[in-house]
């Protein structure tokens, strides 16, 4: 090391990155700066979705996801890049426990709509079954694998996942795959092969 | 085989994508931001309270010690009989035979580790560094010795060094915990010493405690590692530093600010004798 290296590590964005290979100063992107309010934009549709998806009650999954997004706002150590990781983990935990605690509320899914008007009412029955059918077995499944399956379902990349859940991305592929066996394995053991409405 | 997988593949995503919401439902993001602020108001308020009531409180206590008679006092002999002064305190016999209560470490945390020099130095100095920082690793390991034999030493400096780990250093945080942890051990300086030294090494692997594991006897490094990791009074002692640093406005490591002035910007021996010199000579 030199003597007297005059320079500091930075707590706030005040100096411009330097080029690869230039000086040793690292620019620190702290949790001050990490803009929350457009993060929250950015992010809490996608988020509530993903948990729409599992608790089937829309309020109660904006409920939950500005409940995610409050724990991001409370802990200040998940600021800055992994922010989009913590909150997804985040979210779909909170709504697999909503799920596993059986607290969840359905009953505004049916109005909120998303079926076809030209539906028959055993077609809107069927597919109401088939959704607590599914949501019974993602209740049942390792944490980890209902997880995986809720947000890739949610459309969320191999690399997204992997930092979502803090997985090793070459290994996302195989954990998906189990977790899908897992999936069948349980839903056939309870409703057999044959579709609702089928 | 690939074709099984496939299906399966197929099968699942066909269950899953029951669970699809209405493309047509928007969730209202202004609403629920709108939310989260109303929710953070009174936690702000409550804080602004409860800082306040406490520092009145102190405040009050403060008075109340200086100008009331003592009920309870030190002197084994009581209240009336005078302290023999002259007679080194000895530990009440007790105290050799009997164990000490079973106390939680977050009881009996020890932060003074972190001092040197003497309590009645005419400066006080907090040093802040990131244990991932190169320029604090270097300000750490060739200028503080030099000032701890001109100043601290010599009875003119007290040196308290102090955490900050910084949000984009991984294991800087972990560092810092170790450090601490091995304070409560009497490991502080050889760990410290041992994490700039190698810090190259450890923030490129992240193994921490390997490198602290050679700095500290097996014996100790067991206790030193559980507080470490799961100890909240070490994970207080960061954050008691870090909302110091916070409080200070301190934007950078390493900072050295002395009798609460920051020095520099520069930190190099001859700046900082130079601010220390007129500091030390008014005193």
């Amino acid at each position: 090391m030199s003597q007297n290296v005059p320079g500091w590590c930075w707590y706030i964005v005040n100096a411009p990155v330097s080029s690869l290979g230039g000086a040793i100063d690292p620019v620190e992107i702290q949790a001050d700066s990490f803009d929350f309010e457009a993060f929250f934009h950015t992010h809490y549709e996608r988020i509530a979705r993903v948990i729409a998806r599992v608790v089937g009650d829309h309020g109660r999954a904006e409920d939950l996801a500005a409940e995610a997004f409050w724990k991001l706002w409370r802990t200040p150590q998940a600021h800055g890049e992994s922010a989009g990781g913590w909150v997804y983990r985040t979210a779909v935990r909170m709504g697999l426990n909503e799920l596993r605690t059986g607290r969840r509320r359905i009953r505004y899914e049916a109005l909120a709509g998303g079926l076809p008007h030209s539906l028959t009412p055993e077609e809107v029955h069927a597919a109401a079954e088939e959704r607590e059918q599914v949501r019974r077995i993602l209740s049942i499944l390792r944490e980890r694998q209902a997880e995986l399956l809720v947000l890739r379902s949610s459309g969320l990349s191999y690399d997204e996942l992997a930092s979502a859940l803090g997985l090793n991305p070459a290994s996302v592929g195989t954990l998906i795959a189990r977790a899908q066996q897992a999936f069948r394995k349980e839903y056939v053991k309870l409703y057999g092969t044959r579709r609702n409405g089928s | 085989m690939e074709h099984d997988e496939m299906d399966l593949s197929r099968w699942v995503e066909d269950r899953l994508s029951s669970l699809d919401p209405p493309a047509g439902w928007r969730p209202d993001s202004s609403a629920a931001l709108a939310q989260l602020r109303r929710r953070d108001a009174p936690l702000r308020r409550g804080w602004w309270l409860w800082a306040t009531v406490s520092a009145t409180a102190a405040a009050a206590c403060a008075v109340w010690l200086l100008v009331s008679t003592p009920t309870v006092c030190a002197n084994p002999l009581g209240c009336s009989q005078p302290v023999r002064r002259t007679e080194p305190a000895r530990p009440a016999p007790l105290a050799a035979t009997t164990p000490a209560p079973a106390t939680s470490p977050a009881v009996d945390i020890k932060s003074n580790f972190k001092e040197s020099g003497s309590a009645k130095a005419p400066v006080t100095c907090e040093l802040y560094t990131d244990y991932e920082c190169p320029h604090c690793a270097t300000f750490y390991l060739e200028t503080v010795p030099q000032l701890s034999a001109r100043y601290v030493e010599t009875g003119k400096v007290r040196l308290i060094h102090r955490d900050f780990p910084l949000a984009g250093h991984r294991y800087a945080r972990l560092a810092a915990r170790y450090a601490d942890a091995a304070g409560q051990a009497g490991y502080y300086q050889a760990v410290v010493n041992r994490l700039f030294r190698t810090q190259a090494v450890w923030s490129a692997d992240g193994d921490v405690d390997g490198q602290v594991a050679r700095a500290v006897p097996a014996a100790a490094m067991e206790k030193v590692r559980t507080l470490a990791r799961s100890d909240m009074a070490v994970e207080n002692l960061v954050a008691t530093d870090e909302a110091q640093a916070r409080d200070k406005h301190i934007d950078r490591t390493p900072t050295l600010l002395c009798n609460g002035r920051k020095l520099g910007p520069e930190l190099s021996l001859v700046q900082v004798e130079a601010s220390l010199d007129p500091m030390v000579a008014r005193r």
